[in-house]
């Protein structure tokens, strides 16, 4: 499979701004985290080529991200990302994505350490996969979006305001071989998605109706701690920490031999 | 809290609450346990990835650029790189020089060999503070 989601940049002014699109599979709607996933490499692909493909950021915080909506099959999603910081160590960003006119998902005070460019990729591949964004035509790759988030999941289970469950990152290489191809890496999103996934069904078990109305979820203060690497069990946990008539607020976590690889807080708001 | 040659007391004391309120949110920390002499990293259980929260953090809140490899540059000041450092690790200069630098840090915190890596190590909420202060100082008088 390929872990790509932009398949052409449209406008580009070097370390500070991009537009971008990618095509939604015509038979399965991608999860909005992997929407959030485009926004993190356009925004990518703007650091990289302000530091020559020297480096490269590996997505660690993001301040607040509000998915509004899901894109729907076959639509092309829109994607801009502005550039807070593209500095050499370190960059941080803001960006959106849509669809036909309506709001998929935004993103604020989005931050990523630079690493080594070459302990993940090769850097002339990434080189010609950039120039291939910038032509007319774009870079399209015929991507199985659908295993990226074909995860194996253990059943849940629930103790009062709280849930738990288990998953195990592939370790199929072919999953990896865009995250990366020197260093495989589980994507940090599908790890979000799987938390995401945790809280509607605790949601749902606590008696929120989640799915007669599709709420709008925001989730701020995510911090991803280490890589996982393949055939790691990450043990998910979600949290309710308040709810009101017309919202809930959660915890979440994903945790691997009792060390935490990732936080987030989360907020169901419906009508 | 302590004093450095271009940051009085009174400006650390004034960013302080500010700064242990950036650095207790992003460690999920209470803000009464982020005291003026108490390590990020021993203290208060910080990783790497939380000190570019912090910076991140307390840009938005003073409004203020602050670069990461600021204070290793700043500590060095007119000292070279040689000088400053040898294959990764402090010379004597510039172990001594680091120590004049953060001299909030206690001395029985800095190792006998200490690696330009680690140098975050030995930050403490103050060491936050005198960089806030040093910016907003620098940015004022642009």
């Amino acid at each position: 499979m390929r872990f790509l989601f932009v398949d052409c940049i449209d406008e580009f002014e070097p370390g500070g701004l991009a537009q971008g699109r990618f095509a939604m599979p015509r038979d399965f709607v991608v999860p909005a985290c992997l929407i959030a996933e485009a926004i993190g490499q356009l925004a990518g692909w703007i650091a990289m080529e302000r530091w020559q493909f020297n480096a490269r950021p590996v997505a660690a915080l993001v301040g607040r991200c509000v998915i509004a909506g899901e894109a729907r099959p076959g639509e092309s999603v829109e994607l801009a990302v502005e550039m807070d910081e593209c500095e050499a160590d370190a960059v941080s960003y803001a960006g959106r994505a849509r669809a036909d006119g309506r709001t998929l998902v935004t993103v604020e005070r989005c931050g990523a350490p630079m690493l080594p460019l070459e302990d993940f990729d090769d850097r002339e591949a990434m080189r010609e996969r950039f120039a291939a964004l910038r032509s007319p035509k774009g870079a399209r790759v015929e991507v199985d979006r659908k295993l990226a988030v074909t995860l194996p999941w253990s059943e849940i289970t629930y103790d009062w305001n709280s849930a738990k469950a288990t998953i195990i990152t592939p370790t199929e290489r072919d999953f990896y071989a865009d995250h990366f191809p020197r260093r495989p890496v589980f994507p940090a999103t599908l790890s979000l998605d799987a938390m995401i996934r945790l809280a509607r069904a605790l949601a749902e078990h606590v008696g929120l109706k989640l799915a007669a109305t599709p709420p709008l979820i925001r989730v701020s203060d995510v911090k991803l701690r280490t890589f996982v690497p393949p055939g790691q069990t990450l043990e998910l946990a979600a949290y309710l920490r308040a709810r009101e008539s017309a919202s809930a607020d959660l915890a979440l976590s994903a945790t691997s031999a009792a060390k935490r690889v990732a936080t987030a807080d989360l907020r169901f708001e419906w009508n | 809290m302590g004093e450095t040659s271009s940051i009085t007391r009174d400006r650390i004391e004034a960013v302080y609450p500010k700064v242990a309120r950036a650095i207790a949110d992003a460690l999920a920390r209470e803000v009464e346990e982020c005291k003026p002499s108490s390590s990020i990293i021993a203290d208060l259980g910080a990783e790497s990835i939380d000190l570019l929260d912090i910076v991140f953090r307390l840009e938005r809140a003073f409004k203020i650029k602050l670069p990461r490899n600021r204070i290793v540059k700043d500590a060095r000041g007119e000292l070279s790189e040689a000088e400053f450092e040898h294959k990764g690790v402090l010379t004597d200069a510039g172990r001594a020089r680091l120590h004049e630098y953060l001299s909030e840090v206690p001395a029985d915190r800095f190792p006998k060999t200490l690696r330009v890596d680690d140098v975050p190590r030995l930050f403490t909420v103050e060491t936050f503070c005198k960089l806030v202060a040093r910016a907003q100082l620098e940015q004022s008088s642009a």
